[in-house]
């Protein structure tokens, strides 16, 4: 079994009138089914409201079924007893920096995770090394976080995840507040993160240049799973992507228009390297 | 023309032992209806320059003319500026606070005292501007997704008429059809209104697509200064100091190095797709 599935997910909130009254039903999620290998990098892609962070918070447990079931790793979401467990075992990681951020110090934010479910202190100081070292901010341990980028405050807001030993990292649009250099650090940290700690990357972004190497993405539309696939297939279907309000790295769109004006290149592709290699050919 | 700087120089902090030189003697002209885009990693001081633009920070040295009148001078109505010279800040939806839209994008003609009647005509122009319809004027602004959030804020400041309109990263943080609406109204600003427009960016794809005139920062000083099309040509200095050329940039570049009899400096998909497909039909 993965290490999150969900099974018929449905998740509805009521928007309220001025007296309180129940003016409104609205389904978030419409029957979401999905399951996620441990060990994959995942994205999940969506216009803003198409339900793609109410589905993180599912498997967080800071949200819960209306509706079907949420599973991470052994743990049905549902079972309270294991909000903990599950929470260790799927961390996550938000958009904006300054918010997560609650030490005066790098090393001791990092450490709070560990601290507060009472890790012996020996071993928090380990962890904290041992996080500090994987998101390549060692160097900045006893700095204070404001004097920090934005993309290395991300990084120590990665590390603090990582501190608690998850076996998966969920992240919300982890660098739709950085700049290009930010974003390029962020992508590059949980990158190697999935590859050399294997971990299992849950990235929710809009941004589509950071998901060309997932093993996996799923689009979603309006509550549900429009598209699930390859990057290669996924972006070999501009129209689509284009009517779910997102859009493909300029090299994928000028591949797509030049085989839709007849051009024999493949669609979906996803590099410089490859379209030029393919022109090459024709000429 | 519209904005004159001469020889600007801003230092932060003077005195201090956080003393920092932002700005370093920069001069240019924004000419009247012109579209130009700034752009520069975090820190190369774009955002302190366009504070200069409607007086919100005076420089420790040199000049800021609007309209050829020096707008620091003994008596010079900086009021008056600042509703000619509209500012939209990064997440302008942050300074919304009215109970409604209508409310909100009165909140600044109102302020200038202007009469009640004219008041909410400027506040229908400014949301019909941004493609805000009367269903929206009673809605919450808490109520509105992220891009219309945006436009509302971004109606505040046209509903002051401004001659010239600076924002800076109006898209940071939205999905890519939020970016695109903002864009095109941005856009159609520009060409119906002959409004001047003046776009902080990171994304170099918007920048080629809509900008006249592109200046890149560098240090507090402009590295370049020209057509988008020209400046993109300079994709090794650009790399050089952490920025990037537009993706059709780079595909054009390895094209040529491997014999395609294309232009160098496309920077659109549209204009990419057209050169590639004249050279292969000419074989």
């Amino acid at each position: 079994m993965g290490i999150v599935k969900t099974s018929d997910l449905v998740f509805e909130y009521a928007r309220r009138g001025d007296d309180n009254e129940i003016t409104e039903i609205i389904r978030a999620i419409d029957s979401v089914n999905l399951e996620i290998e441990e060990g994959q990098f995942v994205a999940v892609l969506g216009r803003n409201g198409s339900g793609k962070s109410t589905l993180a918070k599912h498997i967080n447990a800071l949200l819960f079924p209306t509706g079907g079931t949420v599973w991470v790793g052994e743990y049905d979401t549902k079972e309270e007893s294991h909000l903990w467990d599950i929470r260790q075992t799927a961390g996550m990681v938000f958009q904006n920096p300054d918010n997560q951020i609650v030490a005066t110090v790098v090393e001791e934010d990092v450490g709070f995770g560990p601290e507060n479910v009472g890790v012996p202190s020996q071993e928090i100081w380990e962890r904290v090394d041992q996080s500090l070292k994987a998101v390549g901010m060692t160097a900045y341990r006893k700095a204070s976080p404001n004097h920090l980028s934005g993309g290395q405050k991300q990084r120590v807001a990665i590390a603090g995840v990582m501190a608690m030993r998850p076996r998966c990292i969920v992240l919300d649009e982890p660098t739709a507040m950085l700049d290009p250099n930010g974003r390029k650090e962020v992508i590059r940290t949980i990158r190697e993160l999935n590859r050399l700690e294997g971990i299992t990357i849950i990235l929710i972004t809009h941004y589509m240049e950071e998901t060309v190497n997932a093993d996996r993405i799923f689009v979603m539309d309006q509550g549900v799973v429009r598209m699930e696939g390859t990057p290669r297939e996924i972006f070999s279907r501009v129209r689509e992507l284009k009517e779910c309000r997102l859009d493909v790295p300029q090299v994928t769109e000028l591949a797509y228009e030049l085989a839709e004006s007849g051009l024999p290149i493949e669609k979906g592709i996803l590099t410089i390297e490859e379209l030029v290699n393919a022109l090459c050919q024709l000429s | 023309m519209s904005i004159e700087l001469k020889n600007i120089c801003y230092t932060y902090a003077p005195g201090t032992p956080m003393e920092q030189e932002v700005l370093k003697d920069i001069s240019f002209v924004v000419e009247d209806g012109q579209f130009a885009a700034i752009i520069g990693h975090t820190g190369s001081g774009k955002s302190t320059l366009i504070q200069h633009f409607n007086g919100l920070l005076k420089p420790m040295s040199g000049e800021v003319l609007f309209h050829g009148e020096n707008i620091f001078a003994e008596g010079y109505d900086r009021r008056a500026l600042r509703g000619k010279v509209g500012l939209v800040f990064q997440y302008p939806e942050h300074q919304l606070f009215e109970v409604d839209v209508f409310s909100d994008v009165c909140f600044g003609p109102k302020n200038q005292k202007l009469p009640e009647e004219e008041v909410k005509q400027r506040a229908r122009e400014a949301l019909e501007l941004v493609g805000l319809g009367e269903a929206y004027y009673t809605r919450s602004p808490f109520e509105l997704s992220g891009g219309q959030k945006r436009r509302a804020a971004i109606a505040g400041v046209l509903a002051m008429r401004p001659e010239v309109l600076i924002l800076d990263e109006p898209t940071a943080g939205l999905d890519p059809g939020g970016r695109d609406e903002i864009l095109e109204q941005v856009a159609r600003l520009h060409k119906e209104k002959g409004m001047a427009v003046v776009l902080v960016s990171h994304s170099m794809e918007d920048v080629a697509k809509y900008a006249e005139r592109l200046i890149v920062m560098e240090e507090g000083r402009v590295a370049f200064d020209g057509m988008p099309r020209e400046v993109f040509l300079h994709e090794k200095e650009l790399e050089a100091i952490g920025l990037d050329v537009p993706q059709v940039t780079k595909i054009a570049s390895a094209l040529r190095a491997r014999g395609f009899d294309i232009p160098e400096d496309l920077t659109t998909v549209e204009d990419a797709k057209a050169a590639i497909l004249h050279y292969l039909q000419a074989k």
